[in-house]
C-alpha cells in the first residue's frame, strides 16, 4: 500500500464554555491516500468541518496525531508544509474572497504570502484560473460582486492550485449551487484529480455527490467515524444502522421517490452530553443489551477494507442479531 | 368540482423586466403541486405573488382564484386590495418560508407568536381556547407543547421549521405554500420534516405548493410537479411522467446533471452557460442558448401545450420518445411544421 497523503490518528478536539466541555471531535483516525477522492459525510454538528481543520492544524489538538506523507506533523514549519500541500476551499466563496481585491490578485495572494516574484506569479495566476475554465484575460480583473456563484467557487479553487498542492479538502464545495452549476464546478475538481493527481477531500452531507465521486468515505456522528470503507460498499451495504438511515432518508429523484421508509426518529444529540456506550444508541433502531454501556470501536464489517462501530459485528456480542435485520 | 386555486396569466414584471412571464397553474383540494427550477427562475415570485407579498417595486398582473371549502364565493386574490389580502392570508393560503429563524421573531417565545396568529382571524376567540388550540398545533407538527414557553434561539433548526408549520395551520387554511421548506436541514432532519407535511395533507386534507431546487423533495412528496425555467413553466405534469419520461430538454438535462445514489457514478454532465438575464431575454425558446437541441424554429415560440396525457412541455420538438446525442437534431422533425 502506498503511504498516506494525510494521515490522523486518535485525533480529539475539545471547546470549552464555562464548565461544558463539547467534544466536537473524540478520537477520530482516517487516511487520505495520494490522488484519492476521500469524502467525509454526515449531519451538521458531527464533526466533519472540525476535522478538516483539526487536519490543517487551524485548531488546537485535545488528543491525537497528524501525519504528512508518513511524517508526523509538528511545530510551526511543519504546519506550514503541511497547508502548502494540502489546500481547502469553502461552501460560500463570497465570504472567503476579499471583496476589494481583484481575481488577479486574489489568486496571486498565496504566491505573495510565500514571496514568489511578481512575473512568476503572474504566470502561475494564469494558469490556475486556466485550470478553473476562467479565461485570464476576461477575469484577472474583475472584482468578486462582479461573477457567480460558480465563478466564485472556481476562483477560490484557482487560488487554491497556484501552490500545487499535492490535495484539496473541499468543505461543502457546492451546496450553495443550482444543479447545474453544481455539476460545472465538480466536473472542474475531477478533471484537476485525474489530470494532475490532485487528491480530494469532500466534506459534505449530500450523500448522493458521495456516491457519484468518492472512491471511499467516511461517516461521522458525534465526533467520531462510525463507518468507513469503499463509497459503493458504505452506500449500498450499509453495516452501521446509522449510516442506513441516512442513505434512507436521502430523497430520491425519481417517480414515486425512495418509498415509505420511517425516517430516523429524534435529533443528534449535543456534543457536550454524548451518550454512553455507543453513542448513536438513544436513536438505534437496532440497539440491544450491551449498547448502552459499551463504545464500539471500528470493527470489520461487509466489503473489503469496510468498518463499522457497531457491536452487530462483535463476534460475541453481536451473535445473535444479523446485520440487515 | 372546481379546483382549488385557479392562477391565469400571472405576470410579474420590476423596471420592465419580466420575472414571472405568464404562469397559468391549477390545483385540486388536497392537491400537492411541486415547482421545481433553479435559483432566478421564478418560482419563489410565483409563490409571493400567489399572496400578493411582493416587495416594492414589484407589480404582478394575472387573475388568481382561490374556491376555499365552505366559501360561497370564490374569492379574487388578483383583485383584492392589501385590507382584503389580509383576510386571506394565513386564514385560506399561508406561506412557510426557508429560512425559519428569519421569519420567527426571536424576543418572543414560540406560544404568543402562534396565539397571536390565531387571534389575528378569530378574535373572539377565548383566550383558555386559543392556548389549547397551540397545544394542539404543536402537538400536530410533533413538538412537545411545552416547547411554546421557548424562544427561537433555544431550539434546533428542525424544531423552528416545525414552528413555522404550526404557524402556518394556526387558521385550518386550505393551502400552505412551503417555499425551500428544508433547504436548510441535514438529510434526516429533512426526511421527518416531509414526512411531517406529507401526514398534514392526509390528515386535514391541505393543498400544498411545494418549491425547491431539489427533485429529489418533489418526487418524494408532490403528485404534480411544474419546472420552471426563465420565468415560464416549461414542462408540467404528474410526478411519475415527468421523473420517467421528461418531454422537455431542460427537464431532461436537470435530471441527468444530479448524482443519483444507486445510478451511474462518476460526473455527471453539466448543463453548459447559465440562464439567461431577464433584462435581456433570447428571442424565442428561453433555453435555447444552452439547448443541445436547438434549432431555428426555436427563435420563435414554443408555447406550452399538452404532449402526453396530463403533460404539457413547451418544446417545439415535444413529444420526445428518445433523446438524440446532444447536437444532433432529428432532421425530420425539422420538417415539420
Amino acid at each position: 500500500m502506498s503511504e498516506a497523503l494525510l494521515e490522523v490518528e486518535n485525533l480529539a478536539v475539545e471547546f470549552r464554555s464555562g464548565r461544558n466541555r463539547a467534544r466536537a471531535l473524540d478520537g477520530v483516525s482516517l487516511d487520505w491516500r495520494p490522488g484519492e477522492i476521500l469524502g467525509v459525510v454526515g449531519e451538521s454538528g458531527c464533526g466533519k468541518s472540525t476535522l478538516a481543520r483539526a487536519m490543517l492544524g487551524l485548531l488546537p489538538l485535545a488528543r491525537g496525531e497528524v501525519a504528512l506523507g508518513g511524517r508526523a506533523v509538528e511545530g510551526k514549519d511543519d504546519i506550514a508544509g503541511l497547508r502548502r500541500r494540502v489546500q481547502m476551499i469553502f461552501q460560500d466563496p463570497y465570504q472567503t474572497l476579499n471583496p476589494r481585491q481583484r481575481v488577479g490578485a486574489i489568486v496571486a495572494e498565496p504566491l505573495r504570502v510565500q514571496g514568489a516574484g511578481a512575473g512568476e506569479a503572474g504566470e502561475s495566476v494564469r494558469r490556475a484560473l486556466g485550470e478553473v475554465g476562467l479565461e485570464p484575460e476576461r477575469y484577472l480583473d474583475r472584482y468578486p460582486h462582479q461573477l457567480s456563484g460558480g465563478q466564485r467557487q472556481r476562483v477560490a479553487i484557482a487560488a487554491a492550485l497556484v501552490l500545487e498542492p499535492d490535495g484539496l479538502i473541499c468543505d461543502e464545495p457546492v451546496s450553495m449551487l443550482d444543479a447545474s452549476v453544481r455539476a460545472q464546478i465538480l466536473s472542474v475538481l475531477v478533471e484537476l484529480q485525474r489530470r494532475r493527481g490532485l487528491a480530494l477531500m469532500f466534506i459534505t452531507h449530500d450523500l448522493s455527490l458521495a456516491w457519484s465521486l468518492c472512491d471511499r468515505l467516511a461517516v461521522m456522528y458525534l465526533g467520531r467515524v462510525v463507518e468507513r470503507g469503499s463509497a459503493v460498499d458504505v452506500i449500498e451495504r450499509p453495516q452501521h444502522p446509522y449510516t442506513r438511515a441516512l442513505v434512507d432518508a436521502v430523497p430520491v429523484p425519481a417517480a414515486g421517490g425512495g418509498g415509505e421508509r420511517e425516517p430516523l426518529a429524534g435529533e443528534l444529540p449535543d456534543a457536550t452530553a454524548i451518550p454512553s456506550g455507543c453513542r448513536f444508541h438513544p436513536r438505534c433502531p437496532r440497539r440491544f443489551e450491551p449498547c448502552d454501556s459499551v463504545d464500539p470501536p471500528l470493527l470489520a464489517a461487509g466489503g473489503e477494507g469496510q468498518l463499522a462501530a457497531c457491536l452487530l459485528h462483535d463476534p460475541v456480542a453481536g451473535a445473535e442479531h444479523t446485520v440487515d435485520g | 368540482m372546481s379546483a382549488l386555486l385557479e392562477v391565469a396569466d400571472l405576470r410579474v414584471e420590476v423596471r420592465g423586466q419580466r420575472i414571472v412571464d405568464g404562469v397559468d397553474l391549477t390545483l385540486e383540494r388536497g392537491e400537492a403541486l411541486g415547482l421545481a427550477g433553479e435559483s432566478g427562475c421564478g418560482k419563489t415570485t410565483t409563490a409571493l405573488a400567489l399572496m400578493k407579498l411582493l416587495p416594492g417595486g414589484l407589480t404582478q398582473s394575472g387573475a388568481i382564484t382561490l374556491r376555499p371549502p365552505g366559501a360561497e364565493e370564490p374569492i379574487n386574490v388578483g383583485r383584492r386590495t392589501e385590507a382584503g389580502m389580509q383576510l386571506v392570508r394565513w386564514r385560506h393560503i399561508s406561506l412557510v418560508f426557508q429560512g425559519a429563524m428569519n421569519s420567527l421573531d426571536p424576543v418572543k417565545r414560540v406560544e404568543p407568536q402562534i396565539s397571536e396568529a390565531i387571534h389575528l382571524h378569530e378574535a373572539k376567540l377565548r383566550p383558555r381556547d386559543v392556548r389549547e388550540r397551540v397545544a394542539d398545533l404543536l402537538k400536530t407538527v410533533g413538538l412537545t407543547p411545552a416547547l411554546g414557553s421557548r424562544y427561537p434561539h433555544q431550539l434546533s433548526g428542525g424544531q423552528r421549521q416545525r414552528v413555522m408549520i404550526a404557524l402556518a395551520l394556526a387558521c385550518n387554511p386550505s393551502l400552505v405554500i412551503a417555499d425551500e421548506p428544508t433547504t436548510a436541514l441535514d438529510v434526516v432532519m429533512q426526511a421527518q420534516v416531509l414526512k411531517l407535511l406529507e401526514r398534514l395533507r392526509e390528515d386535514l386534507g391541505l393543498a400544498l405548493i411545494l418549491i425547491s431546487h431539489d427533485l429529489g423533495v418533489l418526487a418524494e412528496t408532490c403528485d404534480r410537479i411544474a419546472v420552471m425555467y426563465a420565468g415560464r413553466i416549461v414542462e408540467t405534469g404528474p410526478v411519475r411522467s415527468v421523473f420517467d419520461d421528461p418531454q422537455h430538454p431542460y427537464t431532461k438535462r436537470l435530471l441527468d446533471s444530479l448524482p443519483v445514489i444507486g445510478g451511474a457514478r462518476g460526473v455527471a454532465v453539466p448543463i453548459p452557460g447559465a440562464p439567461p438575464d431577464p433584462g435581456n431575454p433570447p428571442e424565442g425558446c428561453s433555453f435555447r442558448p444552452r439547448c443541445p437541441y436547438e434549432a431555428e424554429r426555436c427563435l420563435a415560440g414554443p408555447e406550452l401545450r399538452e404532449v402526453r396525457p396530463g403533460q404539457a412541455a413547451a418544446c417545439h420538438f415535444a413529444p420526445w420518445s428518445e433523446w438524440p446525442e446532444p447536437g444532433a437534431v432529428p432532421a425530420e422533425r425539422e420538417a415539420l411544421p
